[in-house]
């Protein structure tokens, strides 16, 4: 007997408004959780505890909001928008914000040009000093899998800053990881 | 082999980005965070229509004239005796039934 196919995003989000079905909702978070957690690490600079927060507030707007979901764009980006408004609405509360100063790097110690880093935990902390505007970048391009147009208009931003932003992210994260670039 | 995938930087977030991070539960925990749907009590709108249609009855029978029995309606009614004071109150009760019948009758439907 051949597996049933997996439905859709759009056909479980039908089912959790129409019927109120939770278990539709739930194959939804177990589909989108390992994308919304990841680009949130990269914006909480690796603090997992909350980002993991930020996440399940990500969730629980998006079940409030289910009903508003339009189907003309992807689940994943509208999950991911409500993911950086999350995040936004954090930041504001600690003062932050992507509009700082493009080549503002955190103040953390610097890399050991003698032990090049090269594994996830290394990235993870590499990107966390990169500045606010740049990880969104990265984060959205790369983590939540946007072109760099879906991106600007998630951000907020011009498309040259979001391909700006990319550029020296990865210029920074050459230097701070010792690849060099081919 | 685009210029992309000579890219170090490139292929490290590339594979960065396409390690899932393992659920641990996390599902779990939105799902319990989830706000309970309020359910609509549904003993709610027929006990008050009985009640109210109770409480219209009790009222009719303190108020009816002295002597007045919806028996005695339901009698003089069937003899086609329509005009007694005990017919009325035999014809209010049943229309009362009737209405919250019809009320209950459509709120189920």
């Amino acid at each position: 007997m051949p597996a049933r196919p997996e439905p859709a995003d759009t056909e479980l989000v039908l089912a959790a408004v129409a019927h109120g079905d939770p278990g539709a909702f739930a194959r939804l978070v177990e589909r989108h959780q390992s994308m919304v957690r990841s680009v949130l690490r990269r914006m909480a600079k690796g603090d997992h505890a909350l980002a993991d927060d930020l996440a399940q507030e990500t969730f629980l707007l998006a079940w409030r909001n289910l009903a508003a979901f339009r189907h003309d764009a992807r689940f994943s980006t509208w999950l991911y928008r409500i993911a950086l408004n999350a995040w936004l609405t954090h930041a504001r509360k600690r003062r932050e914000s992507l509009q700082d100063d493009l080549d503002e790097v955190a103040a953390e110690a610097g890399p050991d040009p003698a032990t090049p880093l090269a594994d996830r935990v290394d990235l993870e902390r590499a990107i966390a000093c990169l500045s606010d505007g740049e990880r969104a970048a990265i984060a959205a391009c790369y983590y939540a899998d946007l072109s760099h147009e879906e991106a600007a208009a998630a951000l907020g931003m011009p498309l040259g800053t979001v391909k700006t932003h990319i550029l020296r992210a990865k210029a920074k994260l050459r230097a701070r990881l010792g690849k060099e670039e081919p | 082999m685009t210029p992309d995938d000579r890219d170090p930087i490139e292929a490290l977030l590339r594979a960065d980005a396409r390690a899932a991070v393992p659920d641990e539960g996390f599902t779990l925990r939105v799902m319990r965070a989830l706000p309970v749907a309020s359910r609509p009590r549904a003993w709610l709108r027929p006990a008050l229509v009985t009640g109210s249609g109770a409480v219209g009855a009790l009222l009719a029978w303190l108020l009816a004239p002295a002597g007045t029995s919806v028996v005695q309606g339901f009698v003089d009614l069937s003899r086609a005796q329509a005009l007694t004071p005990s017919a009325w109150a035999a014809l209010g009760l049943a229309t009362g039934m009737a209405a919250v019948a019809a009320v209950l009758v459509a709120d189920e439907a």
